[in-house]
């Protein structure tokens, strides 16, 4: 043995030897957790989605002594991960802040349509698995990015505001812009391919335009 | 007073469509105000009734509690860990050694 290779596995002996606090130990009972958010927020790409979880581990092992008193391990990990995706995205800019704002329009006064009915029961069906991962990657990053955090990752709407960066009532305009339009989306792709009938959709319209008409004869609106 | 449809849905658009907590709202505020309009109008009940079953069926159809981790992908976390810990041992390495070389100078460059 040479000394360069003596002083190598000295040198990793040491590190090794260094305590941990089970590090390795929480990461591996809380991947199979973690994996699916990094996959969801990389496009589903599985390397990008390695690199990001890599990055992250980088970042908790620094701080790993907050992670080994934090009561939930997953969401100190997942919450990591969050902001090491939207830091990489913002230098990959990817995340472009002044164009992000013309998305951010108000919540209008006024929603006059729910979301369909029969887009949601039609969403719910198994074979739209892949057209709705290609819908949402429709949405530009932004929309795509808070629906995630908002509606699949179940964040209120400070901890999205704090992650993204943007001021809550900005966060709720483009939760609110994003839902609009995956539902736009998916009712375009369900007409398309057949799964929506334009007819059942216009009756359900109308059919909602009467109940809006006869509560406001009942003096609600 | 009465509340409009319109401003009803723009006060509750969030508290309505958020998971979590319910929001307590306090008599005669804007938010008890509003939540009283959508007892009584079907058109604001049904509004957040079907926008509430979208959103749980985005959740349902996107959020994969678990899955599978590949090997590889296991692999390069571990290795990714053990580099953190051994760069963290260099870093931690580095007074020592300047300290040293310090002495060394101090030692031998005045004599």
């Amino acid at each position: 043995m040479d000394q360069t290779t003596r002083v190598k596995t000295k040198r990793e002996t040491a590190a090794a030897t260094q305590p941990t606090g089970g590090f390795e130990d929480i990461i591996l009972e809380q991947m199979p957790r973690l994996w699916p958010v990094a996959l969801r927020f990389c496009r589903h790409h599985e390397l990008d989605a390695q690199d990001l979880v890599q990055d992250t581990m980088i970042r908790a092992y620094r701080y790993r002594d907050s992670l080994s008193v934090a009561d939930n391990k997953f969401a100190w990990l997942r919450r990591t991960l969050l902001n090491t995706h939207l830091n990489r995205l913002r230098s990959s800019k990817r995340w472009d802040d002044r164009a992000d704002l013309s998305l951010a329009e108000e919540i209008p006064s006024f929603d006059p349509m729910p979301t369909s009915g029969l887009v949601t029961d039609a969403f719910r069906k198994d074979l739209w698995d892949d057209e709705v991962l290609r819908a949402l990657d429709s949405l530009p990053e932004i929309h795509r990015t808070v629906l995630l955090l908002a509606d699949v990752e179940g964040l209120s709407r400070e901890e999205v505001a704090e992650i993204t960066g943007h001021p809550k009532g900005t966060v709720s305009s483009y939760i609110f812009r994003a839902r609009k339009k995956l539902a736009t989306v998916l009712e375009q792709y369900g007409l398309a391919h057949g799964y929506l009938k334009d007819e059942d959709l216009k009756r359900e319209q109308a059919g909602f335009i009467e109940a809006m008409e006869n509560a406001s004869k009942m003096g609600a609106m | 007073m009465m509340m409009t449809c319109a401003e009803a849905r723009k006060i509750l658009y969030d508290i309505e469509t958020t998971t979590g907590e319910p929001t307590l709202a306090e008599p005669g505020s804007m938010i008890a105000l509003a939540k009283a309009h959508v007892m009584v109008c079907v058109a604001c009940s049904e509004y957040f009734e079907r926008e509430r079953a979208f959103i749980a069926s985005i959740h349902d159809r996107l959020a994969a509690p678990s899955a599978p981790v590949p090997q590889a992908v296991l692999a390069a976390v571990l290795e990714t860990t053990s580099r953190a810990r051994l760069q963290e041992f260099d870093t931690l390495s580095v007074p020592r050694t300047q300290r040293l070389l310090r002495w060394l100078k101090r030692t031998f460059m005045r004599s």
